[in-house]
């Protein structure tokens, strides 16, 4: 067909840089004499910093990276993304979006191990529950025990306290408040034994997503920089707006670069109540305590950089920053237990006067409280760093050595030290073992824990202020393809103990703990060596065979080697009524329906408390869904080993929103909120085969798999534990099963017009994901028209046909059973839409290569099996660079 | 004890950077000796995308910040 024409006229054209390319580097670089030896050279100021051109042609980047701590503790994904492009020859835009994901447990205080036997004897105070596990570390709610500790020797007397108070009256004291005061010190020496072994209470964080987009400018003089850049930190609890300016300075015939830098970052930290939940507009659970919180903090950075080149090998760079930090530093979610210093009988007045805790000053403090942690509202850093670069030329390979030494007024100093050999190898791999070794002393305000209070209000048991030393080591393995693609991927091993500290003096081992971070990484650089470098002089008048949008696994490439980097966005939208089968349906039918699927229950019980769900933490009411939302962000990326075949690869992220409201009339009782979902989906894999091209006809077939990468087990609450209630089927992130996803696609074309249909469908491949169901199989036919209106622009108009079964199975794990979306009959359907679309291939120029498509999918009929939210339609864009 | 230390450092940092300067003043590089300054692995930092992911990572779980010259925004990393 016409594409694989195409791709062979721009073999034919090689990829020699364009000459007028090559005369503006020249230019710049102003040794136009020495231009047969100077390529290399000219690329030098490519030195980080130190660039003194902008990149020649855009570039981007993808990366994924997983951490993950030992144990049960945090889990991040990591989510990366950038371009810089070129906007003429002084100036290049930088973008950058970064997405995390985590969750897991985080150490929240720490206590003599002595304290526990105290815990596990906690009883349950009415219907507020404190969840302690009589294993150790425990997960307790912290805000519980802050809300109820104090009281607990006074109410539920243990013997320790009985005995005390007892031996005191029979030695003849008769003031009760000294009686009680008694009971309290047995207690307090009785269980915080100063000689005892530390154990870590633990705080679940629920699943939380940070975003971060950041924007850059960076404009070049002739031997200068200045680069402007900000961006934005959103997390629920934490918002950061950051901007920065730095400027560099090239000297001594580009041998010694200066540079400077500033930045501002202003900060906005909040804090959830009901344990920072993603699940918005739930109620919080019972004892959470957290009061409202509405802080802010500013942040003043500043760099000096000198790198300077010592010979035809060495590199070094030197570095001084010094951070100003100010306002809320304190992390507010940490705690500390304080065996305080008042006596226990003014404790105890204060327990009999029922003064709230919070009218409490940090010297009032006794026995077994936990309080929330205090830093100092200003942080002075310094920081001094120097970079070794040496090339070995025997071995083709470089040495970075750096080491960093660092000094705040908070009493930490640390050093850094890091040595990283980068190895080339044949075929463009590239080998880069790593060690790291790390130091810190403790901050003034630290202990595990506090035996008395302190003068300057400030306490922190964050491991993070802790004295400890960290040894980490990896490697990353890097491949250059041809055509300016490489992928990279790595693994390094971190290791915090104590023991570790240089010097010794660490903080005792309770603390300690390893972790890893996987990464893997995909660059497209179209001014890398072996780069392609554009098609110019070449132009395309024909594109008819690209599909509109909204179909995948419609196109291949032409010519073996080729390959194709894209992104796919799909966008859709339900925010009609609600319908039942071809129907709108009512608010009675769906509650009637809700009570049909809870056999058994009285109408009573659906409406009302006590729940009717499989599980007694479930929420009550009958509700249903308002709106759904759905962001697909796919990467496209597509390699042809040979003219009949075309390899595919495409994972995906999917941002979901659900809004529910209820259908009670006392609100208190809802099912109300938004639900959100943010992360990896499933991943999908395709071998597409060329079986006939004739004439302007095409027909291939795809042989496509789908990996089970996306979360099945989302919770309401955000936090992952095995307990935790569901969030409903539609707003899990993947289906849990292996797919099967053939495809038949046939394209044509003649003149300006073209056309093709597709039939594909999805097959799970396992009767039932580890949850007990599978959704359901998937048939969808379609077949379009197009017209070349411009020689690069064409409009399709589109018809598709979808039939989706319901799920099977049911979930074994505790889900709502109030509303229609929790039930697996009231999902799949049969479905008519009608697609209009434009597709954009750019023939010649700077961006030649480059493909654009856009459709809308509006739906014409639907029959929807169950109760449904119905369709509003469906927007797909794509991006594509074939090379 | 902190300030002396600091003062100990700072003049060392200053007395590395006039021996640099002094060291690099002297020598000259013609373009065709810096093909080895200019290979991709003698970048200062050669991966960025990675640096910047290890970085976020030890600086939410350690408490030193800063030092390599890049200047970033914050975020509330537990």
């Amino acid at each position: 067909m016409v594409v694989t024409k195409e791709y062979k006229t721009w073999q034919d054209t090689g990829r020699t840089e364009p000459v007028e390319e090559q005369n503006w580097r020249l230019r710049k670089s102003k040794v136009n004499a020495l231009a047969a030896f100077t390529s290399a050279a000219l690329i030098l100021p490519g030195l980080d910093v130190t660039a003194a051109v902008p990149v020649p042609k855009a570039a981007a980047n993808v990366q994924y990276g997983h951490y993950q701590e030992s144990d049960t503790r945090m889990e991040v994904d990591v989510y990366h993304a950038d371009a810089i492009v070129p906007i003429d020859d002084r100036m290049e835009f930088t973008y950058s979006i970064d997405q995390d994901t985590y969750s897991g447990a985080t150490p929240n205080f720490s206590v003599p191990q002595s304290l526990r036997a105290l815990w596990v004897k906690w009883p349950k105070v009415g219907d507020k529950s404190f969840e302690i596990p009589a294993k150790v570390p425990d997960v307790i709610s912290t805000a519980s025990v802050i809300d109820h500790l104090w009281m607990l020797p006074y109410n539920f007397g243990f013997k320790e306290f009985k005995d005390a108070v007892n031996a005191s009256e029979s030695s003849g004291e008769t003031d009760y408040g000294k009686l009680i005061a008694a009971g309290y010190s047995a207690l307090v020496n009785r269980y915080v034994k100063v000689d005892d072994k530390i154990i870590q209470g633990f705080q679940q964080q629920p699943r939380e997503t940070r975003n971060m987009p950041v924007l850059g400018l960076k404009y070049y003089f002739d031997d200068a920089t200045v680069g402007l850049s900000g961006g934005q930190s959103n997390e629920p609890d934490f918002i950061s707006n950051f901007g920065t300016i730095n400027v560099s300075k090239e000297f001594n015939d580009k041998l010694t670069t200066l540079s400077g830098a500033y930045g501002l970052t202003e900060n906005q930290i909040s804090r959830n109540s009901g344990g920072h939940s993603s699940h918005v507009g739930h109620k919080p659970a019972a004892g959470a305590n957290y009061p409202e919180l509405d802080e802010t903090s500013t942040f003043h950075n500043f760099n000096l950089g000198l790198s300077q080149i010592l010979s035809k090998n060495t590199l070094v760079q030197l570095n001084g920053s010094y951070s100003n930090q100010n306002g809320y530093l304190t992390n507010p979610y940490k705690s500390v237990f304080v065996r305080g210093e008042i006596t226990a009988y003014e404790y105890f007045q204060h327990a009999i006067d029922s003064r709230p805790l919070d009218q409490l000053t940090n010297l009032e403090v006794v026995g077994f409280d936990l309080f929330r942690e205090t830093r100092p509202d200003q942080r002075n850093q310094w920081a001094f760093s120097s970079r070794l670069n040496q090339f070995i030329p025997g071995l083709d390979a470089a040495l970075h050595a750096d080491y960093r030494y660092y000094l705040d007024d908070w009493g930490i100093d640390s050093h850094t030290f890091e040595l990283s050999w980068h190895q080339p190898l044949p075929q463009g791999f590239m080998i880069i073992p790593n060690i790291r070794y790390y130091s810190q002393s403790q901050a003034d305000f630290f202990a595990p824990y506090f035996l008395a209070p302190r003068a300057d209000g400030n306490y922190s048991s964050d491991f993070r202020l802790s004295a400890y030393g960290a040894l980490s080591g990896g490697v990353t393995v890097s491949k250059q393809f041809t055509k300016g693609v490489s992928l990279e991927a790595g693994f390094e091993y971190y290791t915090h103990q104590g023991d570790l500290k240089l010097g010794g003096g660490g903080t005792n081992e309770y603390a300690d703990y390893n972790s890893y971070l996987a990464h893997a990484g995909l660059k497209v650089d179209l001014s890398a060596p072996g780069g392609s470098n554009g098609h110019s002089g070449h132009s395309m008048h024909k594109h008819s065979g690209q599909p509109p949008a909204g179909v995948m696994f419609g196109h291949m490439l032409g010519q073996a080697g080729d390959v194709m980097v894209g992104y796919r966005y799909m966008y859709s939208d339900q925010t009609g009524g609600m319908r039942h089968g071809s129907h709108a349906s009512n608010d009675l039918a769906i509650i009637n329906d809700v009570i049909r699927l809870n056999p058994g229950k009285k109408l009573g019980e659906v409406l009302g408390q006590p729940c009717y769900a499989k599980d007694e933490k479930s929420d009550c009411s009958i509700s249903k869904p308002t709106s759904m939302t759905m962001h697909m962000h796919m990467l496209d990326l597509m390699y042809a080993p040979s003219d009949w075949l075309s390899l595919m690869l495409m994972p995906q992220l999917i941002n979901m929103e659900m809004g529910m409201t209820t259908l009670q009339s006392d609100p208190d009782h809802g099912h109300a909120g938004n639900h959100v979902a943010n992360s990896l989906g499933d991943t999908y894999m395709a071998a597409l085969f060329k079986l006939f091209e004739n004439q302007g006809h095409h027909l291939n077939v795809g042989i496509g798999m789908s990996a089970p990468t996306g979360n099945i087990d989302l919770t309401l609450d955000g936090v992952d534990s095995e307990s935790g209630q569901l969030q409903d089927y539609g707003m899990q992130l993947g289906s849990g099963t292996w797919d099967f996803k053939p495809s038949l696609t046939y394209t044509g074309q003649a003149g300006q017009w073209s056309w093709g249909a597709q039939a594909s469908g999805v097959k799970r491949l396992q009767d039932a994901n580890n949850l007990g169901y599978a959704l359901g199989d998937m048939f969808q036919s379609t077949a379009w028209g197009s017209y070349n209106f411009l020689h690069w622009l064409s409009a399709s108009v589109r018809g598709v046909y979808t039939s989706q079964g319901a799920i099977r199975g049911e979930s074994y794990r505790p889900n709502a059973r109030s509303a229609p979306v929790d039930f697996p009959g009231n999902y799949g359907g049969q479905f008519w839409d009608v697609g209009l679309g434009l597709n954009a291939m750019i023939p010649e120029g700077a961006y030649s290569g480059h493909s654009l498509g856009v459709e809308w999918l509006q739906p014409v009929a639907d029959h929807y099996n169950g109760y449904q939210l119905e369709r509003d339609g469906a927007l797909s864009v794509t991006w594509g660079f074939a090379f | 004890m902190m300030i002396s230390s600091c003062r100990y450092f700072l003049f060392q940092m200053i007395a590395i950077v006039v021996f640099l300067l002094i060291q690099g003043c002297g020598i000259k590089l013609d373009p065709w000796d810096r093909g080895h300054l200019a290979k991709p692995t003698m970048a200062i930092t050669p991966y960025p995308n990675h640096s910047a992911l290890r970085e976020h990572v030890f600086t939410s779980k350690e408490a030193s910040q800063g030092g390599y010259g890049g200047i970033g925004g914050g975020c509330g990393c537990n």
